[in-house]
């Protein structure tokens, strides 16, 4: 009886994890061969990948996915080996085809699978391949065959270096080695001609100076072993070089492969939900050591004397916490992503947006790779993309628009990545009409957000936050790029759900930038406990610029504001207290203090003062976020839960802006 | 009496190579139907090589297309040091040339994918 596989469901987890990574390795490279459609790597990264999603397929039975796969894998089979060259209508149908699997495979996991109907894309398939031109008959499959021939020349040239190499090594530390001239002569001399036969023409000029330079000694020694060791490595590197856009031969050398491979099958695949088990686990962990430090912090011996237990149960407790930070570090770690996943796929998007508006729009990825966690990666990509929506949409000009105003005709779009200490930024930049503040205004008040009074008194600056107020669109017809009921509102929301901000410039005309700011990392946060009105209040750490202590006599009354000098400038006061409402304002004027306690809290680049009772400790904490009514108030960002089981208030620091 | 060596009381050791986790999982599941073994993983050639040194499997089941070294090449490795490696080849490719470069490479049999479980069960256990 035949045995019938079984698929569980971490099985099917799997086949979407893997599958996905092949189907945005073959989006990359299906918008690369657009632009170059010749890329014989591109097409053998792409094949790959389609080969690995038919592989999978094949056994986990679902027909559409496997009938369409197979499709596309004879189709760039057929590019692969030359038989058919790209085009458009081709590569459409291909685009087409890696939606279609995109979409089915987001289906893999769901209870009950609905197979898609993939006749449609099938005949679109066929039909392309069918109108593809063919390589002319008389000199059949010659792209394959120069690559071959490469090919070939690599494989031998590797064989030849690995061979002077050991023959040169083993002569530099002085061992005799039977009949070395001879050999290297003999090597150098095959390796030059087929160098020369297969058109590396510099590496074969380097192979003969070098062979020359041995033919007329009586032997090669140390010296002269030296020398040709350097050269060999010389002409390694220029044949790695050379064969950049050839396959790598050699794997353990890492040059060429990397720009098209996905890190598939370095590292382990963990779920997400795994991750985020041990995450919390260890942040348990990391309340559970507050709580004893905190039982530990007033215990001395009973009389003064500290009792040697306690001492010993110290040590050990100081010891257990250093692991415990560095376990925290690891998991926190075991969390971190590229933030060039989250640009994986945009390529594609600004093609396809391009297409849609009858725009042409180009993307430039810059900035830096770096790490963040994983949630901040999920709360970013939705808002970027809808910031490139919105910047294609409303942003980017017309072409015959653009070249009236003396623009190319091609609008740019930069995100731009990078990292402003422990806060990942984004930002989204065009370079289209910017905003119209004149039709802003209109739409403001159209919709009734404010008042045309009200209007009236605000600044530009002030004018522009209006678009992120919730029910504010301009445009009366939804594109359908950016209109899709959604404001950016939504953006600003979920940027501010992880403790980020967004921040809007624009030079009129020149275009604009979307900044998006968000920490690096969630969960455990660094923060800086103090003491206001007998309550307790943490600050995050990171938006904390300096604790001092101010003297009376500083404070000066300007606009009815409290104000003390702080660098070369001035910054106003706020007092904690004051602003949570657990003292009324006219006992604020401390007289009998001498000293006050004075937070400085920066963001944007402005600062503000917050005056407290006392200032504590620096601790790690768990935010937690406030439930609704709580989580309305501006000023508070979260709650956690502290060593000694209180619950402690995160202040937000951007509320405490005044 | 009866005396078994102790070579028959020792669990089979199969090393299986496949860039992906989820074919080597399918691999798994149908070996495991029939035999009580040790299973080893690999998910490319560099790792395919030093397990097989470490380990010293019964029995290797291959991919051929894998990121970085291919099966043929890691084949050839592994039999070059150990003239006696079994080596099962698993490839979608079906064309007779890759068969015959399997077998040139020195692999024991080519067994096409989408592996039959019992085409794969029966090649096992003739080869174990």
């Amino acid at each position: 009886m035949a045995y019938t596989l079984k698929i569980t469901p971490k099985m099917k987890q799997q086949f979407v994890s893997e599958t996905t990574a092949h189907l945005n390795n073959l989006e990359k490279m299906l918008i690369l061969l657009e632009k170059s459609p010749e890329d014989v790597e591109a097409i053998n990264a792409a094949f790959r990948a389609v080969h690995g999603i038919k592989g999978n397929s094949d056994y986990l039975g679902y027909k559409d996915l496997n009938t369409l796969s197979h499709a596309m894998e004879d189709l760039l089979d057929d590019l692969r080996s030359g038989r058919k060259i790209l085009d458009r209508k081709l590569l459409s149908a291909l685009l087409a085809g890696h939606d279609l699997l995109r979409a089915q495979v987001g289906k893999v996991t769901d209870e009950k699978y609905e197979m898609a109907d993939v006749s449609d894309i099938l005949s679109l398939l066929q039909r392309s391949i069918k109108t593809a031109a063919t390589r002319a008959e008389s000199t059949p499959e010659r792209g394959s065959r120069k690559i071959d021939k490469r090919a070939v020349f690599i494989k031998a040239a590797v064989q030849h270096i690995d061979f002077i190499k050991e023959v040169c090594s083993a002569l530099t530390e002085g061992k005799k080695v039977q009949g070395a001239q001879k050999n290297l002569l003999r090597s150098l001399s095959t390796f030059h001609v087929s160098a020369r036969y297969s058109g590396f023409t510099s590496i074969a000029a380097a192979l003969l100076e070098m062979k020359n330079s041995i033919a007329d000694l009586s032997s090669v020694r140390k010296k002269a072993a030296h020398k040709l060791l350097a050269e060999i490595t010389a002409v390694e590197e220029m044949l790695s070089d050379d064969t950049a856009a050839t396959a790598g031969v050699r794997s353990k050398k890492k040059l060429p492969e990397a720009d098209y491979t996905d890190a598939i099958g370095h590292g382990i695949r963990v779920s997400p939900e795994k991750l985020e088990n041990i995450v919390n686990i260890v942040s348990q962990l990391v309340i559970f050591r507050n709580g004893l430090n905190h039982l530990l912090l007033d215990k001395r011996g009973t009389d003064g004397k500290e009792d040697p237990w306690l001492k010993e149960l110290k040590t050990m407790v100081a010891a257990m916490d250093r692991s415990i930070g560095q376990l925290q570090h690891r998991a926190m770690d075991m969390r971190l992503m590229k933030i060039s996943i989250l640009f994986e796929r945009l390529p594609r998007l600004i093609r396809d947006l391009g297409v849609r508006s009858g725009k042409k729009v180009r993307l430039t990825l810059i900035g830096e790779d770096f790490e963040v966690d994983r949630k901040v990666v999920d709360h970013l990509f939705e808002p970027m993309l809808h910031l490139i929506r919105n910047a294609v949409d409303h942003g980017i000009e017309l072409p015959e628009e653009r070249i009236q105003r003396g623009k190319a005709d091609e609008g740019v779009i930069t995100v731009k990545s990078y990292q402003e200490g422990s806060f990942a930024i984004i930002d989204v930049i065009d370079d289209g009409q910017g905003l119209d503040i004149e039709r802003i205004k209109q739409g403001v008040i159209e919709k009734g957000l404010v008042t045309a009074e009200a209007l009236h008194g605000m600044t530009t600056e002030e004018i522009i936050t209006c678009i992120f107020m919730p029910g504010y669109t301009t445009t009366a017809r939804a594109t359908q790029v950016s209109g899709r009921g959604v404001g950016l509102d939504v953006v600003k929301n979920n940027i501010q759900s992880i403790g980020g901000s967004v921040l809007l410039t624009h030079k009129p005309g020149q275009g604009s930038r979307f900044s998006m700011r968000v920490p690096l990392t969630m969960a455990m946060e660094e923060v800086l406990l103090v003491e206001s009105a007998g309550e307790l209040y943490a600050f995050p750490f990171a938006a904390v610029q300096e604790n001092m202590t101010v003297s009376r006599q500083l404070i000066e009354v300007m606009h009815a504001r409290e104000v003390i000098p702080y660098r070369d400038t001035v910054i106003s006061l706020r007092h904690l207290d004051c602003v949570m409402g657990t003292t009324a304002p006219k006992k604020l004027r401390k007289a009998e203090l001498a000293e006050l306690a004075v937070i400085v809290l920066a963001f944007g680049g402005r600062y503000q003062g917050i005056v407290v009772d006392q200032v504590l400790r620096r601790e790690s904490v768990l935010i937690k976020p406030l439930d609704k009514h709580l989580g309305k108030i501006r000023e508070l960002r979260g709650a956690a839960l502290m060593g000694d089981g209180s619950i402690v208030f995160i202040i937000d620091p951007i509320g405490l802006f005044t | 009496m009866l005396t078994l060596s102790q070579e028959a009381f020792r669990m089979k050791k199969i090393l299986i190579v496949d860039d992906s986790m989820f074919t080597r999982n399918i691999h798994k599941q149908i070996i495991s139907e029939i035999l009580e073994c040790q299973i080893f993983e690999a998910a490319n050639g560099e790792e395919a090589i030093a397990l097989y040194q470490q380990e010293k499997p019964d029995l290797v089941l291959m991919d051929l297309l894998m990121p970085g070294m291919d099966g043929l090449t890691v084949t050839r490795k592994i039999i070059s040091d150990d003239e006696h490696a079994k080596i099962i080849i698993c490839s979608t490719d079906k064309q007779k040339f890759r068969q015959q470069e399997a077998t040139d490479a020195g692999a024991t049999a080519f067994v096409p994918k989408p592996v039959d479980p019992e085409v794969l069960q029966k090649q096992i256990t003739a080869f174990l």
